[in-house]
């Protein structure tokens, strides 16, 4: 009988953990729609960024603040005008563009999402390479 | 009978089994705090930054290659530390003339450390003489064979 009853705590108790502890994981790894974000400085990127993000439509709340954010975007972003040598040769005027974002959840301090994106010849320089990753967000931020 | 003889042997058995296993792994026993020798799956991970902002890189890289690992921004919630260095440069005219190449030549080490007893548990270096995508490409062949790693492959 008590070899019963602890059997039946023992479910009880699973029945309560285990839901619990798979939902926090994947409240860990999503970002929700309507979240708000604070996009860090990255050398002038973030304006970029801020304006792919309402180009793409992304569905989050960009704040000024980041003590009123739920999640941070932080990033790099790298750019190489065209070379005479790659004008000359390659017939090339388009620049070279590389970037890449983190987004960090606040509370729990893990990383949620990144992408990184790098174009040998964009067409529209630095808008290029935050519209990809505005793109890439939008689509993480919608999956269910 | 025969279940009495077993219960008998029993205690001869796991003493016979202790002492083979101690002479078998003595190294193990004499850490005070053994360090896993590769990086456990779901752990968490803390990059730490780099001059040239490599660890962004490494971080959509590993995330990208799906490595099973949680990625802190906290080193003192994290098990292990990434640190890595990482140098390009870009093609110059010479490549591009008779090469037909304007690809970056990319290096990049990175090392893992077992942040309980700083003992580095895996390291790997990447060198592409023609980087399809810059630091993205030597980024993710380092979250590649990271993730080998821990999948035991």
């Amino acid at each position: 009988m008590p070899l019963r009853i602890a059997r039946l705590c023992g479910a009880v108790v699973l029945m309560l953990v285990v839901p619990q502890t798979l939902a926090w994981s994947q409240e860990a790894k999503t970002i929700p729609p309507g979240a708000r974000v604070f996009i860090a400085p990255m050398d002038g990127f973030e304006t970029y960024l801020k304006a792919a993000m309402t180009k793409k439509q992304v569905p989050l709340q960009i704040v000024e603040e980041r003590d009123k954010a739920d999640f941070e975007i932080t990033g790099h972003s790298n750019s190489q005008k065209a070379s005479t040598a790659k004008k000359v040769i390659m017939w090339d005027w388009h620049s070279t563009e590389e970037a890449t974002i983190n987004v960090t959840n606040l509370k729990t301090g893990v990383v949620v999402f990144a992408y990184e994106v790098h174009k040998q010849s964009s067409a529209h320089g630095k808008q290029s390479s935050a519209e990809a990753c505005a793109k890439h967000l939008k689509e993480q931020v919608e999956r269910k | 009978m025969f279940t009495r003889k077993m219960s008998f042997m029993a205690p001869f058995l796991a003493l016979m089994l202790s002492v083979c296993t101690s002479t078998a792994r003595p190294q193990a026993e004499k850490g005070v705090n053994p360090s896993p020798k590769k990086v456990e799956r779901d752990s968490k991970v803390y990059v730490a930054p780099m001059e040239d902002h490599f660890d962004t890189y490494l971080i959509a890289g590993i995330m990208k290659k799906q490595v099973p690992v949680v990625i802190v921004t906290d080193k003192s919630k994290a098990d292990y530390e990434i640190s890595a260095v990482s140098e390009s440069d870009k093609a110059g005219w010479a490549k591009m003339l008779f090469l037909g190449s304007e690809a970056s030549r990319e290096q990049a080490s990175i090392k893992v450390v077992y942040l309980k007893t700083g003992e580095i548990v895996y390291g790997y270096n990447v060198h592409k003489g023609n980087s399809y995508r810059g630091r993205q490409s030597a980024a993710e062949a380092c979250a590649k064979h990271l993730k080998e790693n821990i999948e035991g492959k």
